[in-house]
């Protein structure tokens, strides 16, 4: 084996954070597309029924090729049902109705965008992408309310673009404190530099005794 | 898992969709007597004795639908294996030019340098690995900081740490996704 190095490696300066608001705005479509649901469970699940249902209609059509019928099909009752049932027959009609249900199930699961539960964030590197989960998200910024004077435990929910931090204290008089939480949790969602601004609405409720 | 994957299981889930969409479809404008020139009267059996009679007396066409069904099942068996693919690569090579020799590099010996050089104060758990192929890899990170720890601090390891790495593999590209969980 050889090994040729004719040039010292390239040296790279350190590039700078995505800043721009076009490159922000693409950095953050292109994260979008990188975490779209990928329907495996539905995937799956159909894939699993059609090889079933191919594999045991082949098995059925050979064995009866061979005229050694298999039967693990109900044929015969198929069939007289098949002669027996006109098209416009309520058995048939319904038959009918379930396939174009299915049909169009699969169709929205296959082209709906899907929600994804992926918040983008800076990298701090150029063609580096950057996600944090709602999950992962709501811990930290729930972690940064909680660290408020006065705060005994704080749930935080993200959904679209909106983050709703409610925080229980046992305080009798909370005046002041939603700000102090909204400033904490600001703060935090600063460090953590979301390509797309997040609303942020606080609640801070008394708490009532030991639950 | 790949991107391809989740492509294909759009394309899939729709095919499936649109054919069943299509028979249910067709079933119910026989039945509502719409288009009888086309598909038939509303009121004349499933099954009737003409298809009978095809069916009794063509064995290429009961062939044809065991072929066809077989690779249907293939087809299927396939789409449901791809589900846990990861285009995971286990091999890079550092030379671009073939004819100059290769140098090979396990992408496990380099992605545990990199989750080593990333680690440290405020990181609960790293998981670094390259995907793609072997020559244009892509590296994936997932991490899990601490509840205290600051994103920006780290944000910064990680823009020194993916600097470090390309030099490393002597890449001037390495499309770098990070996830934070």
């Amino acid at each position: 084996m050889t090994t040729t190095v004719d040039m010292p490696p390239v040296v790279e300066p350190h590039r700078e954070p995505v800043s721009t608001p076009e490159s922000a705005a693409a950095a953050y479509r292109q994260a979008m597309r990188a975490f779209r649901p990928r329907r495996v469970v539905p995937a799956a699940i159909v894939a699993a029924l059609l090889a079933l249902a191919a594999w045991l209609t082949a098995a059925e059509v050979v064995s009866r090729l061979f005229d050694r019928p298999l039967s693990v099909l109900p044929v015969a009752w198929l069939s007289r049902q098949g002669r027996q049932t006109a098209w416009n027959d309520p058995l048939a009609l319904t038959v009918a109705a379930v396939l174009v249900a299915l049909g169009l199930l699969l169709l929205v699961v296959a082209l709906w965008p899907g929600r994804r539960r992926v918040v983008p964030v800076q990298s701090g590197h150029a063609d580096a992408l950057a996600v944090i989960t709602h999950r992962a998200l709501a811990r930290h910024v729930a972690t940064s309310a909680e660290s408020v004077d006065g705060v005994g435990r704080a749930r935080v929910r993200v959904r679209r673009g909106q983050l709703r931090v409610r925080a229980d204290t046992p305080l009798h008089d909370p005046t002041g404190l939603p700000a102090q939480v909204r400033e904490a949790v600001s703060a935090e969602l600063r460090r953590l530099a979301p390509l797309r601004p997040l609303t942020v609405r606080v609640t801070v409720r008394p708490d009532r005794g030991p639950r | 898992m790949s991107r391809r994957t989740a492509r294909g299981n759009r394309l899939g889930l729709a095919l499936v969709g649109a054919a069943l969409l299509l028979a249910g479809l067709a079933a119910l404008i026989r039945a509502a007597g719409w288009w009888p020139g086309v598909f038939g009267r509303p009121d004349s059996p499933v099954i009737s004795p003409g298809t009978q009679e095809f069916a009794a007396e063509q064995r290429w066409f009961w062939l044809l639908l065991a072929l066809l069904l077989v690779v249907v099942g293939l087809l299927a068996l396939r789409w449901l294996a791809v589900q846990t693919r990861t285009e995971a690569v286990d091999t890079l090579r550092l030379e671009p030019d073939p004819r100059r020799g290769t140098t090979k590099l396990s992408a496990r010996a380099a992605t545990a340098a990199f989750a080593a050089d990333l680690g440290g104060d405020g990181l609960r758990r790293i998981n670094a690995s390259l995907r793609g192929s072997g020559q244009r890899p892509r590296l994936f990170v997932a991490a899990v900081l601490t509840d205290t720890a600051d994103p920006a601090t780290f944000r910064h390891r990680l823009g020194w740490a993916l600097d470090r790495y390309r030099r490393a593999l002597e890449t001037d590209q390495l499309p770098t996704t990070f996830l934070l969980h």
